[in-house]
């Protein structure tokens, strides 16, 4: 009888209260979808992705961003080191490691251009006999950023030099890299820590949300690469080992310019994404660049565009009048029912599409269906329970 | 005319990148001014070769690295007596052979992709999974690659063979995996046509991607006994 008393109290619950109720709820759960920590996304929808993705690659500028950049490989620029056990004292044999003497000549040469920034997004961790050298160089022109790391405790683990750093980790979904985290525990990554030092941005944390320059952003979200691996390999973006900068010789400091110089492993630092294969170096560089053209950020016309998607959304899958204005005609009705959950999935999609070309920002549509199925099947059974 | 548009674009985008050359092999001139390391080419500017053998490593700014050599250009199925070219017409790009890395999860999508060259013996890549590989003519009649070293290799292809079905084996029986496209390359002719390359790339997956470009796919062992 209570139980009753409180399903007669839900289906008299005002229909604009409902619509309200639910639009606040999609919400909630699509902020909380976009949080990296959350597992959510399946074989169809990652599919879905890839194909908007390709579908917007075709309309943008290639080599949009080649004045700006210019990628050093280390893949082949290799040291040998001696690899000691957990004590530190007993030699174990060898350990590979990028070129400490390399990075110093790279040094060198940005020192007569104009270059922006050199970013490190290499291991520095271990120590080498030439240490101090390479730190005299790095104290000697800047700004360098270099990649630090999260241990598994959550303590940081910084290069054996003394410069600024990101974290360069890539968090990945069972294999495929998809989300970027601009803050982990409190430490900035490395394409957040480059817009601090490029363009002196400022970031603050808070969750699921962060705040950038004052300006509400998005701490995990759906990375739009605007530089692939694609790219580079075709040759729309300057990707050069150390040794191709020797043969320059004289003309490499005018050759670099005014560009941030991004060092990386190119060949085997690499994650498998809705682009292909990407270097985790390009992956900072896209986090950089959507900072800078606003992907992350949650604006005024983004929330207003969500409230009204979701109000709509909403609107169909609480009203059964519309349905209902069909019940007479048996045929109609016969299809139309069943038609209702394709038809919440379908304009999913467009949403999720306009919000993809116009903010680009990918949202995730596979959960937010399958809770309004959910709410149409609560709806159906407590009408059926007081019918 | 869309064509026309095409071109103008191009013509323009790369009229603006500066490219330093790093390597010469062989002469080269420029505005009659023999090209040298740290010289700086523009897409439209005229090179005369001396040699179809000449060629030179240029970097652009906005780009990356180019071979130069008239063969890029006999490559399209043209070829000029002079040897007089604008640089845009003989560059190609220099790039990895991706096929290298990516046939261990897609060896299916590796064979039907490429064209593949065979000197005295057809080699190709072995993966993890595959014990056995065979292939056949039209008649349908599967022979057994030879299984060494990390390849599937045979010696027993006509050299007019153009196309070839590949099998592999599972249960005792052999399944059609992909129908692939071939061709012969005396390793005497293929030897001389690399002479230069070999000297301005030394990086063997370089090395691979420029074959991979020019002729087809050619396994790396292959190449390296080419180049020893």
């Amino acid at each position: 009888m209570k139980f009753t008393s409180i399903l007669i109290g839900i289906a008299k619950i005002p229909f604009w209260l409902k619509l309200i109720v639910n639009t606040l709820a999609l919400l909630t759960l699509s902020a909380f979808l976009q949080s990296g920590y959350f597992l959510w996304m399946y074989g169809s929808e990652q599919g879905l992705l890839e194909r908007l993705n390709r579908v917007k690659k075709v309309f943008r500028e290639e080599s949009k961003y080649s004045e700006q950049f210019i990628f050093i490989n280390t893949a082949h620029h290799k040291q040998l080191i001696s690899l000691y056990d957990e004590s530190g004292y007993v030699e174990q044999g060898v350990d590979v490691i990028t070129d400490r003497q390399s990075l110093t000549y790279l040094i060198s040469v940005l020192k007569a251009s104009d270059a922006r920034m050199l970013v490190f997004d290499l291991s520095l961790e271990d120590k080498t006999e030439y240490d101090s050298l390479f730190q005299s160089s790095l104290d000697s022109w800047g700004p360098i950023i270099a990649a630090s790391k999260l241990n598994n405790n959550g303590e940081i683990q910084k290069p054996i030099v003394a410069v600024p750093t990101g974290l360069s980790d890539v968090n990945t979904l069972r294999g495929l890299f998809l989300k970027y985290r601009f803050d982990d525990k409190g430490f900035s990554s490395l394409g957040l820590k480059m817009a601090e030092v490029l363009d002196s941005a400022i970031y603050d944390a808070s969750g699921v949300f962060g705040k950038l320059n004052g300006s509400l952003i998005f701490n995990d979200f759906i990375l739009y690469n605007r530089i692939t691996y694609n790219d580079i390999t075709q040759n729309k973006y300057v990707l050069l080992n150390i040794y191709d900068l020797e043969e320059l010789g004289p003309n490499a400091s005018e050759f670099i310019g005014d560009r941030t110089v991004v060092v990386g492993d190119f060949d085997n630092d690499k994650f498998d994404s809705i682009d292909g294969q990407i270097s985790g170096s390009l992956i900072h560089v896209n986090a950089y660049l959507a900072l800078k053209e606003g992907d992350a950020s949650i604006s005024f016309w983004f929330m207003i565009y969500m409230v009204l998607s979701y109000l709509l959304m909403s609107f169909i899958s609480l009203n059964d009048r519309m349905i209902e204005k069909f019940q007479a005609y048996k045929y109609i009705n016969r299809y139309l029912k069943p038609l209702k959950p394709f038809a919440i999935w379908i304009i999913f999609l467009i949403m999720t599409s306009v919000s993809f070309f116009v903010f680009n920002k990918l949202i995730s549509i596979l959960y937010l269906t399958l809770y309004l199925s959910f709410i149409d099947l609560c709806n159906k059974w407590i009408k059926k329970r007081l019918s | 005319m869309f064509k026309i548009l095409i071109v103008t674009l191009l013509f323009n985008f790369n009229q603006t990148e500066e490219f330093y050359v790093v390597f010469v092999k062989g002469e080269i001139l420029s505005q009659n001014q023999k090209i040298k390391k740290n010289d700086k080419l523009t897409s439209i500017d005229q090179l005369k070769f001396k040699s179809n053998q000449d060629l030179a490593i240029i970097i652009g700014s906005k780009t990356g690295k180019y071979i130069l050599t008239p063969k890029n250009y006999s490559q399209r199925g043209e070829s000029q007596s002079n040897l007089v070219y604008y640089v845009k017409d003989v560059m190609l790009p220099v790039r990895k052979s991706a096929s290298s890395r990516d046939y261990q999860s897609d060896y299916v999508g590796f064979l039907n992709d490429k064209r593949f060259v065979f000197t005295n013996s057809l080699v190709l890549p072995k993966t993890e999974e595959m014990d056995q590989l065979g292939f056949s003519y039209s008649d349908g009649k599967v022979t057994g690659f030879d299984v060494k070293d990390s390849t599937f290799s045979t010696s027993e292809i006509p050299k007019s063979t153009r196309f070839l079905k590949i099998y592999s084996k599972e249960d005792d029986q052999w399944h059609l995996l992909a129908k692939i496209s071939l061709k012969y390359i005396p390793s005497e002719t293929l030897s001389i046509q690399l002479s230069g390359i070999f000297s301005a790339l030394e990086d063997e997956e370089y090395l691979s991607g420029y074959v991979e470009d020019n002729f087809g796919y050619l396994h790396p062992r292959v190449l390296k006994s080419l180049r020893n």
